[in-house]
């Protein structure tokens, strides 16, 4: 009964796990896997699709297709620009992040103190379920075998049973 | 837990009780904690110590006095003015008195206080005194336009990375600091700067030794 438990959670959570992995592996892919456009004419959606990505400092809570300030005008600009040069999205980014900082991405990177944003949430769910199963198993083993309660062999010591009985009941 | 012990006659210590996991129960369980109590309470406290920081962090504002914040600033080409050297690092012009305008070209108070600052510039720079602009948010295109606009000829450079801004704690441009000759901040202006206004501050800076 107790070894099904476990590995039904078990099962829960390797699912979970992999399709967590997909989502994370299809938004990296999304960001990367955009052909970039080669044509002349570079359109405002053009623009926007990579402006909304990004937030400029000057807009602290908006993103950069939706901020009206000269500066994200100008961004914006600089954006059409390299675009119509034929310059890819990524490479956009890149140019922005090494002039400006990480902080203009609306995503931020994976490495350094941001990294914890991508590992803690993963660490957070594998802790949970393997709480949850504990939790469950120890349940378990309670409901089914609290009568069979088998008292420590007395220590000859009154204190230490009265701890080890304290114990079992902590 | 509450219940009396047994009297106290007997207090024999056994050799292999295991102290250490007495301790921990006693500890915790005196207090009426579990371990999960332990771990959300540790968990809360936490965010509050984060929270805590950001707000005091936010709160911060630019200086006033006391030791300027150092930096490193690589200059445009064709803007050296008199600092030197590129990239250069304020506390490389240790012994002169430092100017230090941010601005930016889409804003509008600044090209205020552009031909002002270029006025102050020409006055001073034969006199141990050296203006430093950092571009701050700003594409370099219209950086450029814009400082060929106001003919200024002063050391002049983008804020690379956005690193510099946030070390003065800047709420926006312009802005602009005179460092005295030790490194310190001696005069804060949160708005356009005048001729008459920086030269006061650079003349009482001067006669200092």
């Amino acid at each position: 009964m107790m070894k099904r438990t476990f590995k039904i959670a078990l099962f829960v959570f390797w699912v979970v796990a992999v399709l967590l992995l997909i989502a994370l592996t299809s938004v990296a892919l999304a960001q990367t896997g955009t052909p970039p456009p080669t044509k002349q004419d570079v359109t405002a959606d053009d623009v926007n699709r990579i402006a909304k990505q990004m937030y400029c400092p000057v807009c602290e809570n908006e993103p950069l297709d939706a901020c009206r300030t000269a500066a994200c005008q100008q961004w914006r600009a600089q954006i059409g620009q390299m675009l119509s040069e034929g310059q890819s999205e990524q490479q956009i980014k890149d140019y922005f992040v090494a002039r400006y900082g990480a902080r203009v991405l609306a995503q931020p990177p994976a490495q350094g103190i941001s990294l914890l944003l991508y590992v803690l949430p993963i660490v957070g769910l594998i802790v949970g379920v393997i709480f949850l199963v504990w939790l469950l198993r120890r349940l378990r083993a309670r409901g089914t075998a609290a009568p069979v309660a088998t008292p420590a062999p007395p220590s000859g010591d009154e204190y230490i049973d009265r701890v080890e009985q304290d114990l079992k009941n902590f | 837990m509450s219940e009396s012990l047994p009297p106290e006659n007997t207090p024999k210590k056994s050799e292999q009780a295991p102290v250490g996991r007495y301790f921990l129960a006693g500890l915790f369980g005196g207090m009426g904690l579990s371990l999960g109590m332990l771990i959300a309470i540790g968990v809360i406290g936490l965010f509050v110590v984060i929270l805590a920081l950001g707000l005091f962090r936010a709160n911060q504002t630019q200086p006033t006095s006391g030791p300027a914040p150092d930096f490193e600033l690589t200059l445009f080409d064709g803007y050296p003015g008199n600092a030197g050297q590129t990239p250069i690092k304020l506390s490389d012009l240790k012994g002169k008195v430092v100017v230090l305008n941010f601005w930016a070209s889409w804003c509008v108070p600044c090209a205020q206080e552009a031909a002002d600052l270029q006025a102050t510039y020409a006055k001073y720079k034969d006199k141990g005194v050296v203006f430093l602009g950092v571009d701050w948010t700003d594409i370099e295109g219209d950086a450029r336009n814009y400082l060929k606009r106001f003919g200024i000829t002063y050391a002049n450079g983008p804020d690379l990375g956005t690193k510099i801004g946030p070390r003065y704690h800047i709420s926006g441009v312009p802005e602009t600091y005179v460092i005295d000759r030790d490194g310190n901040v001696q005069f804060t202006k949160i708005s356009p700067v005048t001729v008459a206004e920086l030269s006061g501050v650079l003349d009482r800076l001067l006669q200092q030794k």
